[in-house]
């Protein structure tokens, strides 16, 4: 059955994140062919400047507007009135859940992905610069952490995206408020235990040396930050886990159909 | 005959106000059966919390013995008082999507009723009144070989017309070893088809017993008794 509601969910929600990341690459697409032809790069003048803001900031607009619509359609498809079909199905309210789960997860990948591709077209030779010095700065190690902290950030942004509607579902007659603050609630909690979690960090003797006025070696900088973000991975673990109890309990236990 | 529905005290609460009260309820399997009651009495309530929709507050609830969930829900065929259609999917992929999880939906039938209704599968949901939005749904419902239908205002808000196509949709799809749990404030439309009737007032019980007997013992219809037991 949850192959059969992913193939659903993702026929829900795919055709218009597909047009809306298809625009986001055509504009890109379209700057470079622009500004390659006239021979001038990003912020070169004030008419390219514009041109770049105006791309950036609907490649963060399509960010948000995927996050959000991912959410929406979480809500409807369980919350609203499509949700006396859904919940009536004869499966799980778990694998209800983890189907919604998987769709969003690969969305929020997609767009990491497409959003960075739709960056890197645009500011061709400045990203190629810039991976050039990281590569010949980061070990193998800081990459695969890196990786794996954008994978739990994907995870776990898209659960707190649900979390966020579960919550919201508990206001009856207020839904929309209810998720919005529930989101707002959700990220605080998350940005306060990062904080916490984090600040253990700031007493490591990389901080002392530099008090002192000494050179903490490249090493010893790496090694920082690869604990800094092995610490953010099992907070994101922790909290994705949670948040995705959050969403299960509430629809199989809390479900109140209007 | 076997048990189809069995409520043992069973209740809703909202704060302080009982939506269901203490209801005590033994359906058997091969009725058509009426639950019948004015605005407010508790019939959808009921209907959601067999289907799951909603948490119990006291009491048990049991479908064919098992408390609700998802192989209740695979013997329960229930149609909601409002439309649960996307505007934007087309009839095409509903008959996919009940073929995907009903085993027992039989689309051949579909077919044909929805051609009945001079209506095409390509058509947009969106595109349909909202009384033949109604009628999809009856038909995708209808269709399933269900032991316990719950059909929750099937008739309210349509013209007479769609009522007897309703009421003949139903006749015409009833499996006699299935239970039909009607629930309705329009008595006199259903009367003839109902074997037994629940009056439901303020979410208490205030008579379950068969037509054949309130018309021979009580000398009444139904819709005669139900004026007089909920007169204002």
């Amino acid at each position: 059955m949850l192959k059969k509601l992913l193939k659903y969910d993702l026929r829900r929600v795919s055709p218009i994140l597909l047009v809306v990341h298809a625009a986001i690459l055509f504009f890109s697409f379209l700057s470079f062919a622009v500004m390659h032809i006239l021979g001038i790069r990003p912020f070169d003048n004030i008419v390219s400047g514009i041109y770049a803001t105006t791309v950036l900031i609907m490649i963060c607009v399509v960010t948000v507007f995927t996050n959000i619509y991912l959410g929406v359609s979480y809500y409807r498809s369980l919350y609203s009135d499509e949700g006396y079909l859904t919940n009536t199905l004869p499966v799980k309210a778990g694998s209800l859940v983890f189907s919604k789960f998987l769709c969003g997860a690969l969305w929020v990948f997609l767009d990491y992905l497409l959003v960075l591709l739709a960056s890197v077209i645009l500011f061709d030779q400045e990203f190629g610069e810039f991976f050039h010095a990281l590569s010949q700065k980061l070990t193998v190690q800081t990459v695969l952490i890196c990786g794996i902290v954008i994978i739990t950030e994907i995870l776990t942004s898209c659960l707190m995206v649900y979390c966020a509607v579960a919550i919201g579902s508990f206001f009856h007659g207020h839904r929309i408020m209810g998720c919005i603050g529930g989101y707002i609630l959700l990220y605080l909690v998350n940005q306060i235990l990062a904080f916490i979690v984090i600040l253990p960090l700031f007493t490591t003797p990389f901080l002392t040396l530099t008090a002192d006025n000494g050179l903490a070696s490249a090493r010893e900088i790496l090694a920082w930050m690869n604990r800094g973000m092995g610490i953010i991975v099992c907070l994101n673990l922790v909290l994705g886990i949670l948040y995705y109890l959050i969403c299960l309990h509430t629809l199989d236990k809390k479900l109140e159909m209007d | 005959m076997s048990t189809i529905l069995e409520c043992k005290n069973l209740s809703k609460k909202y704060g302080a106000k009982k939506a269901l009260d203490h209801i005590n309820l033994k359906l058997d399997s091969g009725k058509i059966i009426g639950l019948l009651g004015p605005n407010g009495s508790g019939k959808s309530t009921l209907m959601k919390m067999i289907n799951r929709l909603l948490t119990i507050s006291d009491g048990q609830l049991l479908i064919d013995g098992m408390s609700p969930g998802p192989k209740t829900k695979s013997l329960i065929s229930y149609l909601p008082e409002r439309t649960y259609l996307d505007r934007n999917r087309k009839i095409c992929e509903y008959l996919n999507y009940f073929s995907d999880f009903y085993p027992d939906f039989d689309r051949s039938r579909a077919v044909s009723m929805l051609t009945k209704l001079g209506l095409s599968t390509d058509s947009r949901i969106g595109s349909l009144s909202k009384g033949t939005q109604e009628k999809v749904q009856l038909v995708l419902v209808m269709s399933r070989q269900a032991r316990l239908y719950c059909l929750d205002e099937p008739i309210a808000g349509v013209d007479p017309a769609s009522r007897d196509y309703i009421l003949s949709t139903i006749l015409n799809n009833y499996d006699e070893h299935a239970t039909i749990l009607i629930s309705t404030h329009l008595i006199s439309d259903v009367e003839n088809i109902l074997d037994e009737v629940i009056f439901l007032k303020d979410g208490k019980v205030l008579l379950h017993d068969s037509v054949e007997a309130i018309r021979f013992v009580k000398k009444k219809s139904v819709d005669e008794l139900f004026r007089e037991v909920f007169q204002c």
